[in-house]
């Protein structure tokens, strides 16, 4: 069983390692141990297999919330949400700063990608920070850890993806993210607020209660599409899948009736972004149904299992030690992989001692969203760099404090299993 | 062991298809004193319920285990289709008398000469498809009217619901459990045993045995996986199917009278069905379906075979 | 190695036939995800306003998810702007465009491996039917043979066109 492993994760990694797109390095990872250890996977078997992995409605979700989050980046949305972050916390020390972590949060409850997060605050508020004076690798860095915020909030692709790997329900997911994902806001904020003090970062005057109000309201058409998402999931209004198509339908009307921001052109071009923009994560989705194959032809993720309840019985040990090995292989992999690739093969053992595989996916999604931060394969660390216009290195080194400050919410997820489960169980028995 | 065999099956590993796929497993093993065995992969890990059926075909999959009426996903053995017939069995005993008849064994023979596959045997019964609902009891057919219900897509299943007044509603199974918490549906139709694995006990207020559909899983093998085992191997394949459901058999009146235990400590309300009415409202759609789903007059035939 | 060899007419109406293909692709991406919303809104609409549902919603949209992953990936193929870990990638220079030809035979040659293998399942599903709209089990994996043959074709045409004629798909030059 190790040589199939290491013939099937060394191939994919190598290839990874060289450049290749993901989904090419997982599908010839895939055919090489077809070749190597024929006639285990049959020819037949793989065209199967790059169907398998995407073969359900649910992730038709995906689409969709790239699509609500591309029409309100597009109509006008997310400059509302920053004016009225600036009204209500522009004027503390760091203003900026803290402005762009609560920008992330909220625009978290309309985009499901930390990746349509980024580009939205990042292209206005890193300009900003930068003529206050903010170094730009701080600016950068701010970004970069609080645009991780965005998956966790729901919608979120990963929580999408998460649920039906590990056959859990999406709705129950969402609600699962809600209280970690505003707990990202709050150790980020802080975070923020101790460098801004440290380092005296300037405030702007308080533009007062009015410009706060008039901010709001502009905004509040905005603010209500996470409460759509909870709402609707809670009511029996739809399903997870007909919400994310809703809450695009919603943005749509938003944007262009009330906003007047969104010509049918526009829409069209947000239409053909979105779908191109999805087609990244989905085609990705679909080859790694040829690694769940070949993982459960070898009965790994039960001799995982019954090797993980031999070595410790104690849930949150065993917890913290998955989440070790997903902060570990999220430093050079991304989410999308970790969750389709790694993740699933976890779950028989969580299971195994007692983990919850609701909580499971909180602790998973945002250890794999903390490798969106880390070096050296960041994908936000380079993209807030380039917005930046500065090197990677000091973004590196301005993210230590955001880094640890989620790591330490990690921990807390893994001990407190409360703050992941309270509210699914509330609404979902 | 000289023969290693994989079988595959699409429900979890808690389910009662496990049950019946290591009971066989198990026969196999003691038949064959020890020197067949069987690697049992559950949860649709190897590929969902068309996949399989495509790589039995094919022979890249030795064995599968499945609901009866399952098969009709090929084209070729379109003639079981029967089964999904509402109130074609009157009880358990007619269904197994069905299974065991040698007119079951003709259409299954058609199917596997056209599918190129092998029909080992019949394993275990499966609690009767039936109905539970959160809001409101349903005793008849006026009760159930307007009811959004989650059902399977057969057509069969969707067309006598609405016949009931009820309104079939898609809903993927991983999402069913959410849908009948917030109210999306009102109700779904898996047996009780079903129910209580799946724990929709506890969003589910009462359960209604209409038992319209009978069913149970059998066990299939691959025409290469087959023609790969000697004489006294095939022998032996075929007869711990039969062992298994020997063993199995016995439990299926204790296995169910346990889940309606458990569903009313659960705290769900067991209602008496109004079961002529049901098939009363039913006729139509067997009537319409007879002569175009399955051939004129074969409904009559099994339903009141002997 | 790349377009450099390639006559002139060929290089040309390589970058022409790649920029269709593009505009093509991303149009018909568009396409598709707007049936699938549509769909998707009129399915809730149905069944909370009219207590009524199509059922055959979830099945076609799984086929046109299927269709949008892997035209997708032929227009991410591309536009070579599929998700890849470009650390230990050269910048961009000669030596970038050498390492992206040495991919666009990669693609040629897995494509056509992948769509010699779909073709293999398309055959083995021949009589198995697809859920509740009975079509053959097929339409499921066709979506791959495609996408196998347009990725090889995707890589072709990269390399014939060669990477000076890179162009996004909106019309614009690539930084
Ligand atoms: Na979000
Ligand atoms: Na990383």
């Amino acid at each position: 069983m190790i040589g199939e492993l290491a013939l099937l994760f060394g191939v994919m990694i190598g290839l990874l390692m060289l450049g290749l797109p993901i989904f090419f390095a997982i599908g010839a990872a895939g055919a090489a141990y077809a070749i190597v250890y024929a006639p285990k996977v049959p020819l037949m078997i793989i065209g199967q297999r790059f169907v398998n992995g995407l073969d359900s409605y649910d992730f038709a979700a995906i689409p969709f919330f790239f699509l609500a989050g591309e029409i309100m980046n597009r109509g006008g949305i997310s400059a509302r949400l920053l004016r009225f972050a600036r009204a209500a916390i522009g004027h503390i020390r760091g203003g900026l700063s803290h402005v762009n972590v609560l920008a992330s949060m909220v625009f978290a409850g309309v985009s499901g990608s930390a990746a349509a997060d980024a580009s939205a605050i990042g292209s206005v508020m890193i300009p900003a920070m930068k003529r206050e004076g903010y170094p730009a690798a701080y600016a950068a860095s701010v970004t970069a850890a609080s645009a991780t915020i965005g998956p966790m909030i729901p919608p979120s692709i990963p929580l999408v993806i998460y649920a039906l790997f590990a056959k859990q329900s999406v709705g129950q997911m969402f609600l699962a993210g809600v209280l970690p994902g505003l707990g990202m806001g709050l150790v980020l904020l802080a975070a923020s607020i101790w460098i801004s003090r440290r380092r005296n970062y300037p405030s702007r005057p308080w533009q007062g209660w009015g410009e706060l109000a008039r901010s709001g309201v502009t905004s509040a058409l905005a603010l209500a599409l996470p409460v759509i998402v909870v709402v609707g999931l809670v009511s029996g209004a739809a399903t997870t899948t007909e919400i994310g198509a809703i809450a695009a339908a919603y943005a749509v009307l938003v944007t262009s009736l009330v906003y007047r921001e969104l010509p049918l052109r526009d829409l069209w071009t947000a239409l053909c972004t979105a779908a191109v923009d999805s087609c990244r994560v989905l085609i990705i989705i679909a080859v790694a149904g040829i690694f769940s194959y070949i993982i459960a032809s070898m009965g790994l993720a039960y001799s995982l299992a019954k090797l993980a309840s031999g070595l410790s019985d104690d849930p949150a040990i065993v917890l913290a030690v998955i989440m070790l090995i997903l902060l570990l292989l999220g430093t050079v992999l991304e989410p999308v992989t970790l969750l389709v690739v790694i993740v699933p093969i976890l779950v028989p053992t969580a299971q195994a001692v007692g983990i919850d595989p609701i909580q499971l996916g909180t602790v998973a999604v945002l250890a794999t969203l903390v490798g969106l931060v880390t070096p050296p394969v960041g994908f936000l660390i380079y993209l807030t760099a380039a917005q930046a216009q500065v090197r990677a290195g000091p973004v590196i080194r301005e993210l230590t404090p955001f880094v640890l400050a989620l790591i330490a919410l990690l921990v807390a997820l893994v001990f407190v299993p409360g703050l992941s489960l309270w509210l699914p169980r509330l609404f979902f028995g | 062991a000289d023969v290693e065999l994989r079988l595959a099956h699409v429900a979890p590993p808690t389910s009662s298809f496990q049950v019946a796929g290591e009971a066989y497993a198990k026969a196999l093993n003691e038949l064959s004193g020890g020197t067949m065995e069987m690697t049992i992969i559950p949860g649709g890990a190897l590929g969902n319920i068309p996949e399989l059926w495509a790589q039995l075909r094919n022979g890249a999959l030795d064995m599968y285990l499945m609901d009866i009426g399952g098969i009709v996903a090929n084209k070729e053995a379109r003639n079981l289709f029967i089964v999904f017939a509402p109130y074609l069995f009157k009880d358990q005993d007619h269904w197994r008398a069905f299974i065991a008849s040698d007119q079951f064994a003709g259409m299954m023979g058609e199917a596997e000469t056209n599918l190129g596959i092998k029909y080992l045997g019949y394993l275990k019964d499966r609690s009767p498809r039936a109905l539970s609902t959160s809001k409101k009891a349903v005793a008849t057919p006026d009760d159930i009217k307007g009811m959004k219900i989650r059902t399977p897509l057969v057509p069969s299943i969707t067309e006598v619901f609405k016949a009931w007044g009820a309104n079939p509603t898609p809903v993927q199974a991983s999402e069913l459990y959410s849908a009948m918490q917030s109210g999306l549906v009102d109700g779904q139709d898996n047996g009780i045993t079903d129910v209580v694995a799946a724990g929709y006990t506890e969003v589910q207020d009462y359960f209604t045995p209409l038992d319209y559909l009978r069913s149970g899983v059998g066990i299939w093998m691959s025409q290469k996986a087959w023609d790969g085992l000697t004489p006294q191997q095939q022998e032996w394949a075929m007869q711990a199917a039969d062992k298994a459901f020997a063993e199995q058999k016995p439990l299926f009146e204790k296995e169910e009278a346990e889940a309606l235990a458990a569903a009313q400590e659960k705290g769900m309300e067991i209602v008496e069905p109004d079961t002529a009415a049901f098939i009363a409202a039913s006729e139509p759609v067997i009537k319409g379906m007879d002569g175009k789903a399955w051939p004129a007059g074969l409904y009559d035939q099994i339903h009141n075979m002997k | 190695m790349s377009g450099a060899l390639a006559p002139h007419w060929l290089r040309t109406g390589a970058a022409r036939l790649r920029r269709l293909l593009l505009q093509l692709t991303r149009h018909g991406l568009g396409a598709g995800l707007a049936f699938m919303a549509g769909l998707a809104v009129l399915q809730v609409v149905l069944r909370y306003v009219f207590a009524d549902s199509i059922t055959w919603v979830e099945e076609i949209s799984v086929l046109v998810l299927l269709w949008l992953a892997w035209i997708g990936a032929i227009h991410l193929w591309l536009d070579r702007s599929h998700i890849a870990v470009d650390l230990l990638l050269p910048d961009a220079g000669p030596r970038r465009d050498l390492v992206a030809s040495v991919f666009d035979l990669a693609a040629i040659a897995g494509g056509l491996a992948l769509a010699w293998a779909a073709e293999t399942t398309l055959a083995a599903f021949g009589g198995v039917l697809y859920g509740s709209v009975e079509w053959p089990g097929e339409v499921k994996y066709l979506p791959v043979l495609v996408g196998g043959a347009g990725i090889a074709l995707a890589g072709l045409l990269n390399l014939l066109a060669g990477p000076d004629r890179l162009e996004q798909a909106d019309g614009t030059e690539r930084p």
